[in-house]
């Protein structure tokens, strides 16, 4: 592996461990954004948004464990 | 009335900038511990020469890295720079958050600065001795400090470019990397004591708070308190992280 082949492995790396954890934190983002966006419920999508991240974060843990 | 005015934004910036310095500080200590490790074993077998060069090589290439890419930040809008760098941020922190949460649990290994060290020593102690052994020990120290410094300089960008706080949270990093010079210096050791994954822990906490809200704020949300929802949002993480972890723990007993 090039030395820049492992710079971009490892910048990825940074974001993405878990694939589950980073898609539904994308999914959680695109419900807030239209929660914000067409709903016009900001205050919504601010619930979604640590709502979600609260809950992925818990069952991206205890996938783990199985 | 100017006074307390005065002194009410005086407590909001601070309600801002502690936490960008806070968590740049303890990122990047944790960072910058793990680069110190590679480049003591480095000089550890070959002398300081190649680790100081991979080292400064490496330097060279992040601060041109800054320098080229660091006034494009500028010409981004402000909301997307927020919702771009709140979800990189809520991408990172969960990651590192969960990642604590399953070290505290005991389902995967600690991290070891000492195993690192002996790992890395080893390594190059097994090359053959020759002038090229030079290039492979600068390399590795290159390498080192060239992906912990990436993940400092994004952790720096990610907490500061969102509200103009780029300079203390340069600063937090600065800190960090000065503290851990004198006391690698010191002790002229991998700092195996530092207790690397209660600071993952609590720099997660930081880190997925910063991000819901920046990404909150890229979306149009006004939260309620403003800068002071970090704080609630800290505490929610906090006490989310704390209970899964005991729940995992519980789990892992009972199923021993």
């Amino acid at each position: 592996m090039t030395l820049l082949q492992l710079i971009v492995a490892e910048l990825i790396g940074l974001f993405i461990d878990d694939g589950f954890l980073a898609v539904v934190i994308l999914l959680i983002v695109a419900v807030a954004a239209v929660c914000a966006w067409l709903i016009h419920a900001p205050l919504l999508a601010g619930a979604v948004l640590i709502l979600g991240c609260v809950g992925v974060l818990v069952a991206s843990a205890l996938r783990a464990r199985r | 009335m100017a006074p307390e005015r005065g002194a009410s934004h005086t407590v909001i910036d601070w309600l801002a900038i502690a936490p960008a310095v806070t968590s740049s500080f303890l990122a990047s200590l944790v960072e910058i511990v793990e680069a110190f490790t590679i480049v003591l074993a480095v000089a550890t077998v070959r002398g300081w020469r190649p680790a100081l060069a991979g080292t400064a090589a490496a330097f060279v290439v992040l601060a041109l890295l800054v320098l080229c890419f660091g006034p494009l930040l500028e010409q981004v809008p402000i909301h997307v720079l927020q919702l771009v760098i709140g979800i990189l941020l809520l991408l990172f922190g969960l990651r590192w958050l969960r990642k604590a949460i399953l070290r505290s649990a005991g389902l995967i290994p600690l991290h070891d600065e000492a195993k690192a060290f002996a790992r890395e020593t080893a390594s190059l102690q097994g090359a053959p001795s020759t002038d090229h052994l030079d290039w492979i020990a600068g390399l590795a120290a290159f390498k080192a400090v060239m992906l912990e410094g990436l993940e400092v300089v994004f952790i720096v960008i990610a907490v500061g470019a969102g509200r103009g706080l780029l300079i203390p949270a340069s600063l937090g990093a600065a800190a960090a990397a000065l503290l851990v010079l004198i006391i690698g210096i010191l002790v002229h050791r991998p700092l195996a004591r530092v207790p690397e994954n209660l600071l993952k822990f609590i720099v997660g906490v930081l880190l997925s708070s910063f991000g819901v809200f920046w990404t909150g704020e890229g979306l149009g949300v006004d939260w309620p308190g403003t800068d002071l929802a970090i704080v609630a949002f800290m505490a929610i993480f906090l006490a989310t992280a704390i209970a899964t972890s005991a729940v995992l723990r519980r789990r892992a007993g009972s199923a021993t």
